[in-house]
């Protein structure tokens, strides 16, 4: 990948900056295609950070192909570990709710990621959870009445799928699953109050799932 | 008698303000033992004596039929509320969710009209609730709080009360199934099969004797998310006029906060649910405002508004509140156990929903959900 000598020493100027912290948003952007489409922009962005760990200390040399190497192993391991949700633009979409239940095991794994990714926002557990099926994302809810997107804050959870077809989701950290649990406390409290007496409710049923939880005093 | 109690509290309500009211027992509850005569509760959580209940339970529905007939399940369904009206039982109760087991020591009392139940929990944070019919009394001992909160008649057994419960075999199908033996009695199981996607199959212990309810398990497509019932339990239980007295002395010095929950209407709120997106067979219970705070302590907290739905055997409840980015953080899908809560915020405002139905019914909830112009 040839290009003139002004434009590889901009990019170059670039990187550094990059390097340095000092690059503005676009400058970034150069920076990120010139390190995807040139080697040699690669390789100065390695020695880049090679000036700079060894400033800090002789034990961060390392030889280029240690970054590679890494690099390649990073991919290959990637390519074995389960989807990550992430967040993902609206998009418009069918209000059909998908069967959950019937045919779990036969859907593909493509099927039910694509809906659970744009399903994304979060899945946290108490311990491990078990997700069957699609459910889609409030694309077009119905209260969207000025139509502007709803894209909430988004937090990555690791997915992985079971052999009868059903969505495992790890929970985060116990901090996170402890505020997630915090937060739902009051309401499957008052979910739980509102029909206490439901024909199938039982004494103390009440109390189930929200017993981690303390009053804010 | 409800009533009478919920104006005793009310007049403790200004006191409360104050964040200095000492809790007393007010004039209800004592009414309350006088008229339960030998009502019990607290020591025959620990040692009360047990006879059998001289007032004899209806038969069960023909165990025989491997019953889809409405009649059957209608059979089944009062027999399990009228045992749960009618029995004076102790026991331990426990919920496993396959990743969390909780106890909580159960007491359960019936004499004419007034019902008294108490309820202990033997794991986390200690806390006892207290019901004299419809009012609920939740203690904290180590922070010596006692939330009062009005329990809405209306959702009292639902499906009964509304006469909608002849719809419930459109969407569950009843099969009588081989009698087990749960917390040391003879039960009669009964599956509950979902006939669609949006409700859970739910498998149902009865004692056979009584009819009273053992056990509960929420199952989808044969796999228990989650099981609630006693471990053990003793079920005609003699009260004791003195432990009673002692329990309505309980909350004595505590911190009484009560919870005010306001009845509306979703669409006097300016919302209104598109009948059409709902999942099938689920109808409106009610709608309150009310403050979302563990000890009730609702000074200052912001209300939501919660619109409740019922296909007869379980519910869903939908939370609509304004959005606030540091009390919101969390967009999505919690499962614990059965419970599924999916939250999600629209425009301005924030949406939980709640339900121990399959995440697409609460999708299903959401999108009904419509602003009215």
């Amino acid at each position: 990948m040839s290009q003139p000598d002004s434009d590889r020493s901009s990019s170059r100027r670039i990187l550094s900056a990059l390097a340095d912290g000092d690059a503005t948003g676009s400058e970034a952007a150069r920076a990120f295609q010139a390190w995807r489409d040139d080697p040699d922009a690669r390789a100065s962005w390695h020695a880049y950070q090679l000036i700079g760990d060894v400033l800090r200390s002789d034990d961060l040399a390392a030889e280029p192909a240690a970054d590679e190497a890494f690099l390649v192993a990073l991919r290959a391991r990637l390519a074995t570990e389960p989807v990550v949700l992430a967040p993902q633009p609206r998009v418009e979409e069918q209000a059909v709710a998908q069967p959950v239940a019937a045919n779990a095991a036969a859907r593909s794994r493509a099927r039910w990621q694509g809906p659970m990714a744009m399903a994304a926002g979060f899945l946290a557990v108490v311990g491990v959870l078990n997700v069957a099926g699609p459910f889609r994302h409030g694309s077009n809810a119905s209260v969207a009445s000025n139509g502007a997107p709803a894209s909430g804050p988004v937090l990555a959870a690791t997915t992985s799928v079971n052999n009868s077809g059903l969505v495992l989701t790890s929970a985060q950290t116990p901090a996170e699953t402890k505020a997630a649990a915090d937060q739902l406390a009051p309401y499957l409290a008052a979910h739980r109050q509102s029909a206490m007496n439901g024909p199938f409710q039982m004494p103390g049923s009440d109390l189930r799932n929200v017993s981690l939880v303390q009053p804010a005093k | 008698m409800g009533a009478a109690l919920s104006a005793s509290l009310r007049v403790a309500a200004p006191v409360r303000a104050l964040h200095a009211h000492v809790l007393r027992a007010p004039r209800a509850w004592s009414h309350v033992s006088r008229l339960s005569g030998a009502l019990v509760c607290a020591a025959a959580l620990g040692t009360g004596s047990v006879r059998a209940q001289s007032q004899k339970p209806p038969a069960p529905p023909l165990s025989t039929a491997s019953g889809e007939s409405p009649g059957d399940l209608h059979g089944w369904l009062v027999r399990i509320h009228d045992a749960a009206a009618r029995s004076n039982y102790v026991g331990t109760f426990v919920n496993s969710t396959g990743t969390s087991v909780v106890s909580s020591r159960v007491g359960h009392f019936n004499e004419g009209k007034t019902t008294l139940e108490r309820v202990d929990a033997l794991d986390g944070e200690p806390r006892s609730m207290l019901r004299i019919n419809d009012e609920e009394r939740t203690l904290w001992p180590r922070y010596r709080v006692a939330v009062v909160e009005p329990a809405d008649p209306r959702a009292s057994f639902p499906a009964l009360v509304s006469g909608s419960e002849k719809h419930i075999p459109e969407f569950y199908e009843l099969h009588v199934q081989s009698p087990e033996r749960i917390a040391g009695h003879d039960a009669d199981r009964l599956l509950l099969k979902a006939r669609d996607d949006s409700r859970f199959d739910r498998v149902i212990w009865a004692d056979h004797a009584t009819g009273l309810l053992l056990r509960v398990d929420v199952q989808e497509a044969g796999r228990t998310l989650e099981s609630s019932g006693f471990s053990d339990v003793n079920i005609g239980v003699k009260p004791d006029a003195a432990a009673i007295y002692a329990e309505l002395h309980r909350g004595d010095g505590y911190h009484m906060v009560r919870r005010e929950v306001q009845h509306t209407r979703l669409e006097a709120e300016g919302w209104t649910m598109q009948a059409g997106l709902l999942p099938a067979g689920f109808q409106t219970l009610g709608c309150v405002r009310r403050a979302l705070s563990m000890t009730g302590d609702d000074a200052g907290q912001p209300k939501v508004l919660q619109s409740i739905w019922s296909d007869g055997i379980t519910h869903v409840s939908l939370f609509i509140e304004a959005f606030q980015p540091q009390r919101h953080r969390s967009e999505g899908l919690t499962v614990i156990g059965a419970t599924h809560t999916l939250t999600r915020r629209v425009n301005d405002m924030w949406l939980t929903a709640v339900g121990d139905v399959p995440p697409a019914a609460l999708d299903q909830f959401m999108r009904a959900l419509e602003r009215k112009n």
